[in-house]
């Protein structure tokens, strides 16, 4: 039988002195985060032209700054302009939806790329195999109304804290009260905490990510019932025991479960990261930040918020 | 034990439907591509080898090959699991009314709706398969999957397609109109009438090929002008309108016609158009159109006999023998025939120019669809490359795959032949969710759907975790096999049950809030976890007693 952890004693409990206020700070750098250094939003919802481009031939590679200079002689300098690892891919994106000489922007940016990287007849002429004619490959051009944006942006918050409300009755139903609170409490923490780790990163905000974040959400709620069930099981099982113990005594018995599961997850968010194309690497660079964090606060955020509610105001009947 | 026996029997049964379910899904994404491409190289041989009088007959046999592989596809296609835009590459188009007519608050959506029934005929004749319409408030949302010409499908779908047929001005009325108009002007410019030399409006106007024409540079002005003088004392019952751009000696040139202003006959009252073919005009009535596409058109015989088209257009026609008449497609005429005599069929062609033909094959398919009742605009493009969609959908497959057998490696050394039970209920849970979206639900798979998948996995691996801890914890408490089974299970339910409903809450609120992609996020998340509860809990449970039932277990290997 193959086993990670045998038997473990840890006091998860008493780390509440550094995980709680570790978790408030956390959660106030990310807010302090969002003010400083809003989140990006993809086009998807504030609405703009994005073109992914692919430059090959003799010209190649060409630097962020070399494509700024080309972008700026078009009047698209405010363009962002991201580029994918060390293949001559970039994205350009701009916000504002407005004609480029009479052409759409992608059609503008591609015409002006063609100009400058275009290889010239005399470096065709002299080596054709390495050199295309055409050396610049449009990938994919999205234009989208920002109407569209905002509707979508305020649906998806609105889907997200009404899921958690259903959550918050449907566990005080099921538990109590107070694991309700302390679990929706911990899952926005931990949205929170992901959200600005996202923000450090400078992400982009996509449909692909906020597929990620209701993943994560889902992933997480899971986590902490699992945890909540177990403490639950042990309240009932051991009513001698102080509440204290009882909360570790499931901690250490859940730690393998909390472990395994969580690693099968992460070893294939891994895999995506690692192979998969660029809007599977975001989606699962999302994940496994919301992963992390979400594991790491069903073990050390969650029972702890319970334990010093339970401290603070104790339970005569124990019903939980 | 009976009845081990009824429910193994029990989920045979519901296997075998399941794959049946995928039986169109997999025709549609493993043999249909197989005989399209057999019939194009079939249509490419026929085109290379034949003379003309067999090749005629061997593509009237294919063609009807084709609309049988066609109908089959459609057919197939309605009952399997697609593919959406952002896997496959394709066009996103958003429509919404356009702003230069307005319309009735409480007339909106059936206006939409008459629109969405001319797109989807026009998107039919496009030839796109499986596409999605949608009619969303004031909006129309058109997805088509694949590879997309996407220039000509903007213009086939976006046509508002208003034909009507106008009378010309007599050239005496149109010489008094422009000098009126030019008067105008240059009253205008000198404060009291006439003045000879100032420049007017007929300084703009050229002739080219026997008709009136607009330099393309004066065309904004132009146009600025007309737009300031008074019609109705200027141009009485005419109004200008003018043709498409055309090449001239001097440069480009707008043709440019003083019509009635009230149309013969029109679309805008009803069916016009009852057929509508494109084909290569080598008649010599019209010599600037020999050698290039032209559309024939017959007009429809409506029942009622105060609107029949083909009856007022013989009357149009006969009442103006020799006089020219303008063919005029959303405001633009395309071309002004004189009438040689009565047309009492309802039958005409209308020049287009065109050299390559699919001008010609796009007119003839926005005529006989119908034109919109009311014009749509396009709001959003979004175009995906299918280079990209293929690129990213391959790798993504390829990483998932791996993931999965990195998962199912890691089962199989940790719990051993429990592990192995444990991936067959994933693999079940899987087939069981392609058969509901692809069998019963034709859903389209996207992204986030993917990611309501791979969140399904993952809680299944869970679920059965959770089972094997219980286990194990039993048998380190010296349980025997038998009761550790019953026990796992027992202690697991609660917290995979809990879990897996709280999950389907968040996703239901979801599913009711969200919209397009993000539901399919939603929708496979909900049936995924509902089959997750059935496969990881009692599907691995049927394993267990199956096992228990036959064989004398001592030790479980887990």
């Amino acid at each position: 039988m193959v086993q990670i952890f045998k038997d473990t004693h840890i006091d998860f409990i008493k780390l509440r002195r550094i995980t709680l206020p570790a978790v408030l700070i956390l959660v106030l750098a990310s807010l302090a985060l969002f003010f400083i250094r809003p989140h990006r939003f993809g086009v998807d919802f504030v609405g703009g032209s994005l073109v992914q481009v692919r430059i090959f031939g003799p010209k190649a590679p060409v630097s962020t700054e070399q494509m700024r200079a080309t972008l700026e002689q078009l009047g698209a300098g405010g363009a962002s302009i991201q580029k994918f690892g060390e293949s001559n891919e970039f994205l350009i994106r701009t916000e504002k939806v407005q004609s480029y000489g009479g052409e759409k922007f992608s059609d503008a940016v591609l015409g002006a790329l063609r100009q400058e990287f275009n290889c010239d007849s005399a470096s065709l002429a002299k080596d054709p195999k390495s050199a295309q004619a055409d050396s610049v490959v449009k990938r994919m051009d999205t234009t989208i109304a920002p109407r569209m944006g905002r509707e979508l942006q305020g649906k998806a918050l609105l889907a997200v804290i009404i899921g958690l409300f259903g959550i918050l009755i449907y566990v005080t139903f099921r538990f109590d009260f107070r694991f309700g609170t302390c679990g929706v409490g911990a899952l926005v923490c931990d949205v929170l905490i992901t959200l600005g780790i996202f923000a450090a990163l400078g992400r982009e905000i996509s449909i692909p990510v906020v597929a990620a974040f209701l993943t994560i959400i889902g992933y997480d709620i899971n986590d902490k019932i699992v945890v909540s069930d177990r403490i639950r099981e042990d309240v009932r099982k051991f009513r001698k025991d102080g509440f204290a113990d009882i909360v570790n005594r499931a901690l250490n018995e859940t730690l393998s479960r909390t472990f395994l599961t969580g690693f099968s997850v992460l070893m294939v968010l891994l895999c995506l990261i690692f192979l998969g194309a660029a809007a599977i690497q975001d989606f699962a660079l999302t994940m496994a930040i919301g992963l992390l964090v979400g594991t790491f606060s069903s073990i050390l955020v969650l029972p702890q918020l319970v334990t010093e509610w339970e401290k603070r105001m104790p339970s005569r009947t124990r019903r939980i | 034990m009976k009845g081990v026996r009824v429910k193994f029997f029990i989920f045979l049964i519901v296997t075998i439907a399941a794959i049946w379910s995928l039986v169109p899904t997999y025709n549609l994404y493993a043999t249909l591509p197989r005989k399209q491409k057999a019939l194009q190289d079939e249509k490419a041989e026929i085109q290379r080898t034949g003379d003309s009088a067999s090749m005629r007959t061997r593509m009237i046999v294919w063609d009807r090959a084709y609309a049988d592989y066609q109908q089959e596809r459609n057919k197939t296609s309605k009952a399997s699991l697609h593919l959406g835009l952002d896997i496959v590459g394709g066009m996103h188009l958003t429509m919404t009314l356009s702003d230069t007519i307005q319309i009735a608050r409480d007339r909106i959506s059936e206006a939409i709706q008459a629109d969405l029934k001319v797109i989807e005929g026009r998107i039919d004749k496009l030839g796109v398969v499986e596409p999605v319409l949608q009619a969303a408030g004031d909006r129309i949302i058109i997805q088509l999957p694949g590879v997309v010409d996407e220039a000509r499908a903007e213009s086939l779908i976006g046509k508002t397609a208003v034909l009507d047929f106008r009378m010309l001005a007599e050239d005496r009325k149109t010489e008094d109109v422009l000098n009126r108009i030019d008067n105008f002007f240059k009253a205008l410019q000198t404060g009291d009438s006439a003045s000879a030399n100032a420049p007017g409006f007929r300084t703009y106007v050229s002739t080219a090929q026997g008709e009136m024409a607009i330099d393309e540079q004066y065309f904004p002005i132009v146009a600025g002008m007309l737009a300031q003088v008074d019609t109705t004392t200027l141009m009485g019952d005419y109004h200008f309108f003018f043709g498409p751009k055309t090449r001239a000696q001097g440069g480009d040139v707008r043709p440019m016609y003083l019509l009635k202003r009230e149309a013969e006959l029109s679309t805008a009252d009803g069916k016009l158009i009852d057929k509508a073919y494109h084909r290569i005009y080598q008649g010599t009535d019209d010599p600037a159109a020999t050698n290039t596409f032209i559309v024939d058109f017959t007009l429809s015989r409506s029942p009622n006999p105060k609107y029949n088209p083909i009856a007022k257009f013989a009357t149009t026609t006969q009442r103006f023998v020799n006089k020219r008449m303008a063919i005029v497609l959303d405001s633009m005429v395309m071309s002004a025939p004189v009438i040689r005599s009565k047309i009492p069929d309802g039958s005409g062609m209308i020049t287009t120019g065109d050299v390559s033909g699919d001008k010609a094959r796009d007119l003839a398919i926005v005529l006989a669809t119908g034109s919109m009742q009311a014009p749509l605009k396009v709001e959003s493009a979004q175009r995906i490359g299918p280079s990209l969609g293929a690129d990213s959908i391959r790798r993504g497959v390829q990483a998932s795959l791996i993931g999965a057998a990195l998962v199912i490696l890691f089962m199989l050394i940790y719990y051993n032949v429990s592990g192995l039970v444990a991936v067959f209920a994933m693999a079940m849970n899987m087939l069981y969710l392609f058969a509901i979206l692809g069998g019963v639900l034709h859903a389209t798979l996207t992204l986030p759907g993917l990611a309501g998948l791979a969140l399904t996995v993952g809680m299944a691996v869970d679920a059965n975790v959770l089972i094997f801890e219980r286990m194990r914890e039993e048998l380190r408490w010296g349980k025997s096999v038998r009761v550790a089974v019953e026990n796992g299970y027992q202690r697991a339910l609660p917290a995979i049950i809990d879990g897996n409903l709280t999950t389907i809450i968040s996703a239901v609120a979801i599913y009711f809030m969200g919209s397009g992609p993000i539901r399919g996020f939603a929708t496979n998340l909900v049936v995924g976890l509902v089959i997750n509860v059935i496969t990881a809990v009692y599907l691995t449970r049927l394993v267990y007693d199956f096992a228990l039932s036959q064989f004398q277990m001592r030790t479980l290997r887990i």
